[in-house]
């Protein structure tokens, strides 16, 4: 699960590239797509590069009441309000080319758009509250929220997926590029501490080389967050505005990269690339009135889902470069899981409710009966620049750069288990190197 | 860093742009911020465009404010009616109806473009059996200049 972008602005130009594209992007003219504020018009419009933009902007949930803009008269969202939310909340001055709706082109979020256009894209996925992080990730992994806001809070998690699996004897893992998202539930930090919580860098070794009967038949990949406390070089890369894109571009395609290394393995996978909220960026679809009542003490009431993210299923069960128009939320997640290891068991009451709401299981976009091989993923540069124009992602090449190679390819060769252990990352390293 | 661009506006001359971009680099980190700044010509297009708030009996009504800061330097020639229906309209204190098909009237010539709008239109027959179809939004189109010195 990666932060904060809407759908149309990671793929909308599905449908703007293609217009003969079946996804509900963005579609000639703009113009359609207005947002108003202060008696002017503001458009989408392509963002000119991948540079960490000005502010994050504002998700919270007030802030989101302002973006899905409940008309009165007719008692629609309009979606019309996410410049006048950026207005209120940062202060600052609105440019003609206001941050809130810009998009990216195919070629500026490559492997969004390679994956989008070889598997499923879910073009009727919403985050499940119209809010901000902290509610809709618990919600995600647990299918209910005691919060609505994100605070400075640690935070309880009822029906957690991690307790849910444990009851049912499924074995899981997470991999985590950095501290996971799941240290804010003290409930969990027994298994935050376990061999169950697993760096990230073991990922691709672990699917190429694990033995069956040990392998996970549920995993959790975390990104580093932008959000969350790094020590040395290490560069967040789980999208969180206002980080430049191309460091979470290059996140999902190492995922992509591990999840499809192991051949026999990936004719039994389902991936499922999604986000946990819209982070502020103009979508244009109205979400539907499906209401929630967030658990404990200070209920709140939402009266719809949240703006839509971007969704992708990556698996051999889904065909190629389709398209799944259902209604789908995080919890169509915990739907899913629940078929696959509980079959005739819901997940809970509150995921069964939202079901019968008529929110589906991520089972809709698995229509697929031959198995085919996994696409490469694109190998180009993703090149990450300052504002003046700088590339802040390509190391200098050099001799020192190639003997640091050399060592590393020797240290491989001489001694393989040793590295598997101690420098795991190394063996995607090696194995993209060869290609 | 400064660049120069035409942005395409529906309904408005194409928007020339001077973009600035301000950026402090310490160390390996970055911040900057970007200002852009329309270049209007002395006499040019530009709409006002309001969400509809209230319905009062069968009139439905967009009210609010064209930017007073960015507009303060600009007056009225002409304007017409940007949504195909026949529109009252009422700023500076003077009502005028413009009619849907879209022809010009000079009632506000010479008052300032900027401040409280107020538009109003008569719901169709449609309209007030099924308040899904009314619309979100009226728009008028106005021919601006800035004011004479």
């Amino acid at each position: 699960m990666m932060e904060n972008r809407s759908f149309d602005h990671m793929l909308g130009h599905l449908k703007l590239e293609d217009p003969t594209s079946d996804v509900n992007g963005l579609s000639a003219p703009l113009e359609n797509y207005n947002n108003i504020y202060n008696g002017t018009s503001y458009y989408p419009f392509n963002l000119p590069h991948d540079v960490e933009l000005d502010f994050d902007l504002p998700h919270e949930y007030d802030a989101v009441a302002t973006q899905m803009m409940l008309n009165k008269v007719n008692g629609k969202y309009s979606m019309q309000g996410f410049v006048e939310a950026y207005a209120n909340v940062t202060g600052a001055v609105v440019n003609p080319e206001c941050t809130p709706m810009g998009y990216f082109n195919s070629a500026q979020v490559p492997i969004t758009d390679f994956l989008a256009k070889n598997f499923c894209v879910c073009d009727q996925w919403f985050c499940p509250l119209p809010t901000s992080t902290q509610p809709n990730k618990t919600m995600a992994f647990s299918g209910d929220s005691n919060i609505y806001k994100t605070k400075t809070q640690l935070i309880g998690i009822p029906n957690n997926l991690f307790g849910w699996m444990n009851k049912n004897s499924i074995r899981w893992r997470v991999y985590h590029d950095g501290l996971p998202f799941f240290i804010l539930y003290p409930e969990l930090w027994p298994d935050i501490l376990s061999d169950q919580f697993r760096r990230y860098e073991y990922l691709y070794s672990d699917m190429t080389q694990e033995a069956d009967p040990n392998k996970p038949q549920v995993i959790i990949i975390e990104p580093c967050y932008e959000d969350a406390p790094r020590l040395g070089s290490k560069h967040p890369n789980d999208n969180h505005a206002p980080l430049a894109i191309g460091w979470g571009e290059d996140f999902i395609r190492r995922t992509y990269q591990a999840i499809t290394a192991n051949e026999m393995q990936w004719q039994n996978t389902v991936m499922i690339l999604y986000y946990d909220e819209h982070g502020g960026f103009y979508d244009h679809v109205a979400p539907p009135r499906i209401s929630y009542q967030t658990k404990g003490k200070d209920a709140y009431s939402f009266e719809s889902l949240g703006p839509r993210i971007p969704g992708i299923v990556l698996s051999p069960f889904v065909k190629p470069g389709s398209v799944c128009h259902e209604l789908l939320d995080h919890t169509s997640v915990l739907q899913f899981l629940a078929e696959v290891f509980t079959p005739g068991q819901s997940y809970s009451p509150s995921v069964d409710s939202r079901k019968n709401s008529g929110i589906m299981s991520i089972n809709a976009t698995l229509m697929n009966d031959i198995v085919l091989n996994p696409p490469l993923a694109p190998m180009m540069a993703l090149d990450v620049q300052t504002a003046l124009g700088k590339s802040v992602s390509v190391a200098p090449q050099g001799d020192m750069q190639l003997a640091f190679q050399q060592a590393t390819l020797q240290l491989l060769q001489n001694n393989p288990a040793e590295v598997a252990t101690k420098f795991p990352e190394l063996i995607q390293w090696r194995d993209l190197q060869a290609q | 860093m400064y660049d120069q661009k035409k942005i395409s506006r529906p309904g408005n001359d194409s928007l020339e742009v001077l973009e600035f971009t301000l950026s402090v680099e310490k160390g390996k980190k970055e911040k900057h911020i970007k200002r852009q700044v329309s270049l209007v010509q002395n006499e040019s297009t530009n709409n006002v465009v309001l969400a509809t708030n209230t319905i009062n009996g069968d009139t439905l009504i967009a009210e609010g404010i064209k930017d007073t800061a960015l507009w303060s330097n600009f007056e009225i020639i002409s304007v017409s009616s940007a949504s195909r229906r026949t529109l009252l309209v009422l700023h500076a204190n003077i009502p005028a109806s413009l009619d849907s098909l879209g022809a010009t009237s000079n009632a506000w010539e010479g008052t300032p473009y900027s401040g409280t709008w107020k538009i109003m239109t008569p719901l169709t027959e449609a309209e007030r059996k099924d308040s899904t179809i009314i619309p979100g939004q009226l728009e008028i189109k106005a021919l601006i200049r800035s004011f004479k010195k």
